[in-house]
């Protein structure tokens, strides 16, 4: 993880959000003032002790009097309850706003990433961040900078009256300030690694945790949760010995901190008592310094408190970041028109990190022709789908549809293009209908139930508690994969697009399910541009092209008897499922 | 389970849970008292030392440097006591999240599969993590400070009685009005957290379902639709901030502003009292400077209030999983006998619904047994009573007249093995998630098992052989490979009964009818009881039986079930519908397509 710096990232949120800050440092301005008024009742105090003392300051003499010194606090407190108000409601609503917009922004930002930032376990992270870490991003403006920002006004208010009374005297209670800042900065680093340590075991436990709920009904057949058990035992302990690490790296130098700070009286009365600065001060020199240093001590000693909340907030803000820093997909300002369907791949390169994907794949699909895509798992052919569908981004070569680049394209005139139907179907929450007519927004409920019976839903919809309203997806009612197949083959047929892609439609169904699925996928691949990623290889035995995909690149193209006649990788394995007989 | 939970208050839970470290926190708390009072030192020292400049400013410097240890000592001890205090408070909270996690797993391998099912892995993640990891700030950070915020105002009051008890009454005044000033800012908190919190919650409800219908909706050209909800549920969350501050912030600024006050009184009595002549300057002083701690500390009072109700929320969602039981079996069976399993007049409801309506069957030593029926009618639910995942709700499912449910579990998974189509692959190696069952397994053994399940070929051409790690790789195995391996997993572990629900999950038919054929000559011993899909392979059974809604319809060999069955016949006749079917090729009738269980679908308008 970058390097956490709190001021680098309230920077850049405000930059980010592009948000306006006028009312935010108006509110802080505000909540400064507050905390002068604060100050200002023990400033009244000492000039009553000079009054009193017969030393008055000038112009003060009237404090002497008890209800005047009451009257003059009276009217301080509702001035200072006055900026209270003002100062704190312009502070959180213009956080608000300012996070509002970053938010939105940010959700915008996402939006237009390749979706292949989305899928997979990816999303899990990606509502994380979007969810809990945002929160706190938000914390950070709403609860901790204002807070902060006051205290440490508070502060420097009262240094500067300290330093106005005796300028000498305030430097001295200062002075011990930056060896405890010190302090903090040398601490901050190991605190950091102790953080991170337990951060990565936290995770680690995490997913063994969720690994253990998930493996739990194999590990109980094979009886051995017993043996896991006694890891996740070992894991928690070692999450114990990391979590006290943080403390004493986080709680240590916070007490040596306030330690410290607070000995700054102590050093006041030394250099005073040994007369270092061989000044003598007059009595009232001193009670202003016995008055007010704990008004210059105390706020320091929160600050530490805040500066820790604001970091840890700012952890967050970083992780976000990395999210801002995901290239979008890139758009063309005006989306060209394809001429006509064909289908090229040129030269596509792509890897997944490190790990090279597909190498060098080059191939044209005709317009109204089928291709198939067959090859051993691991081989690149889903990758190849999803490349041909934004997904990702390839690494070098062109995607074309009628002689025109899939960037100059666009993603909304390309999704207008292709359809897709994929072996884990994804429902949303929502009823039948709504999910079918996802296809095409405008379709009537007539439009919807007819693409349903052209895919053969019509019979299972019908056994449904409520029909075609009934709530299908995550919370909805439980559907068989068959069935869910043939709703995202519906909803395929209701969108009615030219090019259409099928990732192993039928891998696992029972008879019945795999013929309905099937003499669907009949009716939506007519008069289409197809395809097809199978790997029962006689589903695919009148394809008009087959391309045998093998470690990343086309290792054999033709039809299925040229193919056979070449002898190579995809007769071996057509011999392979024959040879189970 | 549920019932006993309710009553088991949160308060109760902490307790039980905090047992073997209630020492540790009293410690804990007598060093948070020893901060406090070492707290007023520093004021002691000021009384001193105002005193002595006020006498004679020239000779007080003696005074100050007197003084500077007893202050540096006071300042010293106070940070010493409240380390230790929350040194001891972390061991203790981080003790107790350990043991918590602990019994939360253990619970956890006890709870009945099908609640596991219900929770979902991502609720279970939360107890045993994210609130276990809440209670920290709880035990080791708002003892701490909850304790030293209440005793800290006792300490300065009693400080102040020993100055002058009118000046303690107009410092301790300030608390009526703190306590109005709260009455005001309260109003209404706990509708608008209510509010707040179910603003939030569905704020990131849309966030989610947004992330996760992003792929389909954008294919589909409905992102902009998915965007605009988001954008309205943010706003519906903005507006209900706004509201919130709007209402909230003047009486919470009051309260504040009210706390701070605590010279409002206090310093005109205290000029009073001195211009009477009652009390001297110092005393006047000190006073003012110790009424700042009087009230200040109690605002963390009301952070600990804030910050309370999501801890409180947690430690009650561990409640159920806390109160969860489970009787383990210790019957054994007798080693050399052949295993016979009988299901006599077995009921299964879950929930509302009976999924199994009363089912006597018998599986017989070394035979091959073969479930089918359409979906929903209780398949898998029997394979799971067989390997003992599941209990029935009436009748009994017994192996040689035991009760499996009565079986040891070690006993049981000698017995008995289940492979699904639900495969879960653990991180590590091809080759640790085969010798799962079987850690002693010899190369022999994993090669045979390999093979009969189709799954050798996979395993060579992977990277690393057995050696491949499946953690990132696993997402790469396709769902049939996936399958094959649990199924090599399930056989290596030489079970009497082996149980496969719908996991056959092979290329074509002539995969499985290989899969078959392999099984049944290398492990002629072996009961198997096969939940199928496809029928390739079947018609060797010994015993095909045929479920429907909960009944077994029909039973027999293939033979007898195609002359009997007339759904039996029609899945066959589909099997060859299927098989015969290609993309583009052309379709094997125009027209309707009519099977012998008198159902229609829709004409295959391949135009080939």
């Amino acid at each position: 993880m970058a390097e956490v710096t709190s001021w680098g990232s309230i920077r850049r949120i405000i930059r980010q959000s592009g948000a306006s800050t006028a009312h935010l440092g108006f509110g802080l301005a505000l909540r400064i003032l507050e905390c002068c008024c604060e100050v200002l009742p023990y400033l009244l105090c000492w000039l009553w002790l000079g009054a009193v003392l017969e030393t008055p300051v000038a112009g003060f003499s009237w404090i002497a009097d008890p209800q005047n010194l009451a009257l003059a606090l009276a009217g301080l407190f509702i001035i200072q309850l006055g900026f209270a108000i003002g100062g704190r409601k312009l502070c959180f609503l213009s956080s608000y706003q300012i996070i509002a917009q970053y938010r939105l922004r940010l959700l915008e930002r996402v939006r237009n990433m390749p979706i292949g930032v989305l899928r997979g376990r990816q999303v899990g992270h990606l509502t994380d961040l979007l969810t809990d870490d945002i929160n706190r991003v938000e914390s950070i403006f709403t609860h901790v900078l204002a807070d902060l920002i006051a205290t440490a006004g508070l502060a420097l208010t009262t240094l500067g009256l300290l330093a106005i009374i005796e300028w000498r005297l305030a430097l001295v209670l200062a002075a011990i300030v930056p060896l405890a800042m010190l302090v903090l900065m040398t601490s901050r680093r190991l605190f950091g690694q102790a953080v991170q340590l337990k951060h990565t075991r936290y995770k680690a436990t995490s997913g063994m945790l969720v690994e253990f709920v998930g493996g739990l009904a194999t590990l109980r057949l094979f009886n051995r949760s017993g043996v896991w058990l006694r890891k996740l035992d070992g894991a928690f302990s070692e999450l114990k010995a990391l979590s006290l690490g943080i403390e004493t790296w986080g709680g240590g130098p916070v007490m040596l901190f306030r330690l410290i700070v607070e000995s700054g009286l102590v050093v006041l009365f030394l250099v005073g008592g040994w007369n270092l600065l061989s000044v003598d001060y007059p009595a009232m020199v001193w009670l202003a310094f016995f008055l007010l240093s704990y008004k210059f001590l105390g706020p320091l000693l929160e600050l530490a408190e805040y500066l820790v909340m604001l970091r840890h907030a700012c952890q967050s803000e970083v992780k976000l970041n990395e999210l801002w820093s995901v290239p979008l997909l890139p758009e063309p300002l005006v989306a060209k028109q394809p001429d006509g369907l064909a289908l090229h791949f040129d030269q596509v390169s792509f890897s997944y990190g490190e790990q090279p994907v597909l190498q060098n794949v080059s191939f044209v699909v005709p317009a109204g022709s089928v291709t198939a895509v067959v090859g051993p798992s691991g081989a690149g052919k889903s990758t190849l789908l999803h490349l041909l569908a934004r997904f990702h981004m390839p690494d070098s070569g062109a995607i074309r549809i009628g002689g025109v680049d899939l960037r100059d394209i666009g993603s909304d005139q390309l999704y207008r293009l292709i359809s897709m139907v994929f072996q884990q179907v994804q429902l949303f929450d929502g009823s039948v209908i709504d999910n079918v007519r996802a296809g095409c927004e405008q379709a009537s409920d007539q439009d919807v139930v007819q693409a349903c019976k052209a895919a053969n839903c019509d019979e299972f919809v019908a056994r449904l508690g409520e029909g075609y309203r009934t709530r299908v997806g995550e919370s909805g009612s439980s559907l068989s994969g068959g069935e869910r197949q043939r709703l995202s083959i519906a909803r395929a047929l209701l969108k009615k697009a030219p090019l259409l892609l099928l990732d192993e439609v039928t891998a696992s169904l029972d008879p019945r399910s795999q013929y309905a699925v099937q003499s669907s996928l009949g009716q939506l691949a007519t008069g289409c541009s197809v395809i097809m990623i199978a790997h029962r290889l006689g589903t695919i035995r009148h394809a008009d092209q087959i391309l045998v995909l093998n470690e990343g690149s086309v290792a054999e193209r033709g039809t299925h008897s040229e193919l056979l006649e070449r002898n190579g990788l995809y007769t071996a394995m057509w011999n392979a499922q024959l040879s189970g007989q | 389970m549920g019932r006993h939970s309710d009553h088991m208050g949160v308060r109760r839970i902490l307790l039980e849970l905090s047992v073997g470290h209630r020492l540790a926190m009293a410690g804990a708390l007598i060093a948070t008292l020893i901060a406090v009072v070492a707290e007023l030192a520093p004021f002691a020292v000021l009384f001193f030392a105002i005193e002595a400049v006020l006498e004679t400013p020239q000779a007080s410097t003696n005074v100050l440097v007197a003084l500077a240890p007893w202050l540096f000592g006071g300042i010293a001890l106070k940070y010493m006591a409240y380390g230790m205090a929350y040194l001891i408070s972390h061991h203790a909270a981080y003790s107790i999240m350990m043991s918590t996690r602990n019994r939360l797993v253990a619970r956890l391998d006890d709870a009945p599969l099908h609640w596991i099912h219900a929770q979902g892995a991502g609720a279970l993640k939360q107890s045993v993590i994210q609130d276990v990891e809440r209670m920290e700030a709880f035990i080791a950070h708002h003892t701490v400070e909850l304790a030293a915020a209440l005793m800290a105002p006792l300490c300065v009051t009693l400080a102040l009685l020993w100055i002058d008890w009118r000046l303690a009454l107009a410092a301790l005044a300030i608390g009526p009005m703190a306590l109005l000033a709260s009455a005001i800012a309260m109003r209404g908190v706990g509708q608008n957290q209510d509010r707040f919190n179910h603003e939030t919650a569905s704020l990131n409800n849309v966030t989610v379902e947004y992330l996760r219908n992003m792929p389909v909706l954008k294919v589909f050209c409905r992102s902009a639709s998915g965007f605009r909800l988001l954008r309205q549920r943010l706003r519906a969350y903005y507006r209900l901030t706004e509201q919130i501050t709007r209402n909230t912030v003047p009486g919470w600024a009051l309260f504040t502003s009210v706390l701070g006050s605590h010279l409002l009184l206090l310093l005109p009595l205290g000029a009073w009292l001195h211009t009477h002549g009652e009390i001297g300057i110092a005393e006047v002083v000190v006073a003012v400077l110790l009424g700042a701690g009087i009230f200040r500390p109690l605002l963390k009072v009301g952070r600990f209030l804030m910050e309370m109700p999501p801890i409180v929320a947690g430690i009650k969602r561990m409640a159920p999983l806390l109160a969860l039981s489970r009787s383990k079996g210790q019957a054994r069976l007798a080693a050399d006998d052949a295993i016979r399993i009988e299901l006599d007049q077995v009921r299964f409801r879950y929930g509302d619904g009976e999924v199994l309506a009363g089912i006597s069957l018998c599986l017989e030593p070394a035979t091959f047994n073969v479930l089918l029926g359409p979906s929903g009618s209780g398949k898998s639910t029997i394979a799971q009573l067989v390997a003992g995942l599941l209990t029935p709700t009436s009748g009994a499912v017994t192996a040689n007249g035991v009760s499996i449910a009565d079986l040891d579990d070690q006993e049981r998974a000698r017995c008995i093995a289940l492979a699904t189509q639900e495969v879960f692959l653990f991180s590590g190696t091809v080759r640790d998630n085969l010798l799962l069952a079987c850690p002693e397994a010899s190369a022999q053994e994993i090669q045979r098992a390999v093979r009969v399940a189709q799954v050798e070929m996979t395993i060579q051409a992977l990277p690393l052989g057995y050696d491949t790690p499946l953690n990132e790789l696993g997402a790469r195995l396709s769902g049939g490979e996936r399958q094959r391996l649990a199924v090599a997993r399930a056989l290596l572990a030489d079970p009497a009964v082996l149980v496969l629900d719908e996991s056959t999950a092979f290329a074509d038919s002539l995969t499985q009818r290989a899969f078959f054929q392999a099984l049944l000559t290398e492990y002629p011993h072996t009961t198997l009881l096969v939940v199928a899909h496809r029928l390739y392979g079947i018609e060797q059974a010994d015993q095909i039986l045929v479920l429907e809604a909960g009944a077994l319809q029909k039973r027999g060999r293939h033979d007898h079930l195609m002359a009997e069955s007339d759904y039996y016949r029609s899945l066959w006749e589909y099997e060859e519908l299927s098989e015969r079917w290609s993309l583009g090729g052309a379709a094997p009738a125009q027209e309707a397509v009519q099977t012998s269980d008198g159902s229609k679908l829709a004409s295959n308008a391949m135009g080939g």
